[in-house]
């Protein structure tokens, strides 16, 4: 009997099933430390946000202050979660796209691990009061080559895989990937020499800037083209159906590929640097939402084509989500750019939900999508537990909401009405500002029971203890029949296995 | 097991190939993989003409917001000259005031643990310096720490008994007069030193004149030092409970 067999069929799968093998370590290793490092990150976020709204909280531990918390909240949710989550996705993303297996799954594994322990130092460096201040680069000085140079020896064989693909097309997705494995280097090396490195030194205001462009950089143009990628693989996939519009998919990465770098330097609107910059960004910002509708269309399109995947796909359900995030937050951020709107959230609390937003309402929703679609492939296990994904899946979904809604929108605009006022009290200002402050907890409350859910959901898998079956674990209230036996259980075909094999 | 050949007559017919087995041994390898979906071609569906209006209106709004400025190259776009910022309710806000005593003690209090307690101890006996508590180089004449925080102090100096070397930077060579002020009547009248003066900043700024014109450079020694102990201010204190400004230390007459 012949171990190769001619069908077509079968050796793509097979092909697939080792562009898998090949990179279940980094991968998994990448989601779970990630998922690891979004709780922590929630902790210090909760600890931060309660210290807002009651200031004596935590009165013992004096070095455990809002600034600080605040730095090492942020610091692990951007380089612990979002970052090690995108590298999870660029390299399965790309070696699938490009139909190569991954020869150097141990080099990734190993950067991995010293990127962790970077992370790690950086994030207990900041606790002891020595973060930098400076927006998005928290981390002490000398933190930031060394996870310049890691990323490299990441990013190299997602870059190498695409050198050497199989076939002459070239997927949507891999625009995206491809374009965003050369912007995360341009945009963190200028970033970083620029607001904290020798080039800043004695260029007060263009340190200023630089960091001001840096953080909307690094959602534009690193977070958002590996969620997009994500959702244009996932989408088209599990639906089976083709990408809605071609031309769509080509414009929406044009836009956001000329648009994206331009935004930024809204946020220092009355600043004494060159007008251009802030008038521009503004603009910039509001265009945004024309590559953030042109994509979540295309992708919405697709994927309602078939309304009960969307239902019972948690990939899909995700992914519909987080593109549902992406229009969200393009249209908080261009409305937050209108002149006459930037009044009252310039300097008030709606910045930092709607980063929040961002991060956590549209990267990581589509994070998850992507996860919950590699983890049963890389680990041949399927998901254990449908309530586990359930309640990851709402609870997210509140807590986002509830930032999004009452603290980004509610309490920015009170904060920043309450900041015009010149005769409004200390005292009504606190009380007033009050409920939406802990709105802010009471959200991050929500996402942080639904990152432990997630995370132990990761760690069973890692740990190669989910299910073993022919059936994927999908949304659905069980019990009706299917044409492999109620739970596609891989024991039973093995016993048909040997039950064929003795005739 | 060696590969048999096809027989070609019945090329569907590969009796050798168990299909179940082989379905069977994939799906258990890669039962995800094998019932994924493959990805289609990208599909040129056409994109409805709305799309292309809605993206015209943010276009045209995001214009309008680029323009809104006047000079894009220049750097004075909202420098509004002669502005002064609307008063409340109420009038300006008061000046924020206090007794000189207290005054001064909350300000030595804060400076000193800012810039002195790292080496001199939060209770002034000295934790890896000579003591502040009892020295006469203290309580003896305002001159002294006055000129050892403007210049520094270096080489040798005997303090309640004990020899000690060491380098002291000139920490308060930035302070204000009410600063130097402050930190001296705090570092006077703590730890259980009791000197209980309360100096004028015209007194303290007579100091600094004096400071200003050593004759050597650098750090003060113990040398130069000991002359000044004897040395005293001239004209009246502060009296105790004169109500002065806390930003400008100016005496403020009660109405």
């Amino acid at each position: 009997m012949s171990t190769e067999t001619n069908s077509p069929y079968l050796e793509d799968t097979q092909l697939r099933a080792d562009i898998d093998r090949s990179l279940r370590h980094p991968v998994m290793f990448f989601f779970t430390s990630g998922a690891a490092w979004l709780a922590v990150s929630l902790v210090l976020g909760i600890l931060f946000s309660a210290k807002v709204h009651s200031p004596g909280f935590l009165d013992g531990c004096s070095f455990l202050n809002t600034g600080v918390l605040y730095q090492a909240h942020l610091s692990t949710m951007i380089y612990g979660w979002g970052a090690q989550a995108a590298f999870g996705v660029i390299i399965w993303l790309m070696s699938r796209l490009s139909r190569q297996e991954c020869k150097a799954s141990g080099l990734i594994l190993t950067a991995g691990h010293v990127w962790n322990a970077c992370i790690a130092i950086g994030t207990i460096r900041i606790l002891m009061g020595e973060g930098s201040g400076v927006a998005w680069m928290y981390f002490p000085k000398f933190i930031w080559p060394v996870l310049l140079a890691i990323y490299f020896f990441i990013g190299i064989w997602a870059v190498i895989a695409f050198r050497v693909r199989r076939g002459g097309h070239i997927y949507i997705s891999q625009w995206y990937l491809m374009a965003t494995l050369f912007w995360f280097p341009w945009v963190f090396i200028s970033g970083h020499l620029f607001a904290i490195g020798y080039l800043g030194e004695g260029h007060e205001m263009m340190a200023t800037a630089a960091s001001a462009w840096y953080r909307s950089a690094l959602m534009f143009l690193f977070f958002t083209p590996v969620a997009i990628a994500s959702a244009y693989y996932i989408a088209p996939k599990v639906t089976g159906r083709p990408v809605y519009s071609y031309n769509l998919a080509l414009f929406g990465f044009w836009a956001l590929a000329i648009v994206g770098p331009w935004t930024g330097f809204q946020r220092l609107m009355g600043a004494p640097i060159p007008s251009f910059m802030q008038f521009l960004s503004a603009g910039a910002a509001i265009l945004m939402l024309i590559p953030a509708i042109a994509v979540a269309i295309n992708i919405l399109k697709t994927a309602s084509a078939k309304k009960d995947a969307m239902a019972h796909s948690p990939s899909l359900r995700f992914t519909v989500a987080g593109v549902v995030g992406l229009l969200v937050f393009a249209a908080l951020g261009a409305l937050m750019s209108v002149p006459g709107v930037m009044k009252y959230t310039q300097f008030s609390t709606a910045q930092y939900g709607l980063e929040i937003t961002g991060l956590l309402g549209f990267f990581s929703m589509c994070m998850y999508g992507a996860i919950y679609f590699i983890v049963p492939r890389i680990t041949n296990r399927e998901w254990i537990s449908v309530g586990l994904i359930r309640q990851h899946f709402w609870l997210t979904v509140y807590g986002v909401l509830f930032i999004a809604i009452f603290y980004t929108l509610g309490g920015g605009f009170l904060h920043g009405e309450i900041l015009e006022n010149v005769n409004e009290s200390q005292d009504s200002a606190y009380t007033r500002l009050f409920p939406y402050a802990v709105s802010l907890t009471t959200g991050f409350i929500f996402i942080l029971i639904a990152t432990f859910f997630f995370c132990c959901h990761l760690l069973l898998m890692w740990l190669r203890l989910g299910r073993r079956s022919s059936h994927p674990t999908l949304l659905v209230r069980h019990a009706h029949g299917s044409p492999h036996g109620p739970e596609g259980d891989l024991d039973k075909l093995e016993n048909l296995d040997s039950n064929l094999s003795t005739h | 097991m060696s590969v048999q050949p096809i027989d070609p007559k019945k090329p569907d017919l590969e009796e050798s190939t168990n299909v179940a087995q082989q379905h069977a041994a994939v799906s258990r390898s890669a039962s995800a993989a094998s019932r994924e979906q493959q990805l289609r071609e990208n599909g040129l569906e056409p994109v409805s003409v709305w799309l292309f209006i809605a993206g015209s209106i943010i276009a045209i709004i995001a214009g309008s917001v680029l323009f809104k400025s006047n000079n894009l190259f220049g750097y004075d776009e909202f420098v509004k000259s002669g502005y002064i910022q609307a008063e409340g309710e109420g009038g300006p806000p008061p000046v924020p005031q206090g007794p000189v005593e207290q005054v001064y003690m909350a300000k030595g209090k804060e400076l000193y643990s800012g810039s002195c307690a790292g080496c001199h101890g939060a209770d002034g006996n000295g934790a890896s310096c000579p003591p502040l508590a009892g020295s006469s180089w203290v309580v003896d004449s305002p001159y002294v720490p006055a000129f050892i925080l403007k210049n520094g102090l270096g080489g040798e100096i005997i303090v309640k008994g004990k020899a000690s070397t060491g380098t002291m930077p000139a920490v308060g060579g930035s302070y204000s007069d009410l600063e130097t002020a402050s930190i001296i009547y705090y570092i006077q009248n703590s730890f259980g030193n009791e000197v209980g003066k309360l100096y004028t900043l015209e007194q303290i700024a007579a100091i600094n004149e004096a400071s200003e014109g050593r004759s050597v450079v650098g750090a003060c020694t113990a040398a130069e030092l000991e002359p000044l102990k004897k040395k005293q201010v001239t004209g009246d204190f502060f009296a105790a409970g004169t109500v002065i400004n806390k930003k400008t230390g100016e005496i403020i007459e009660a109405e």
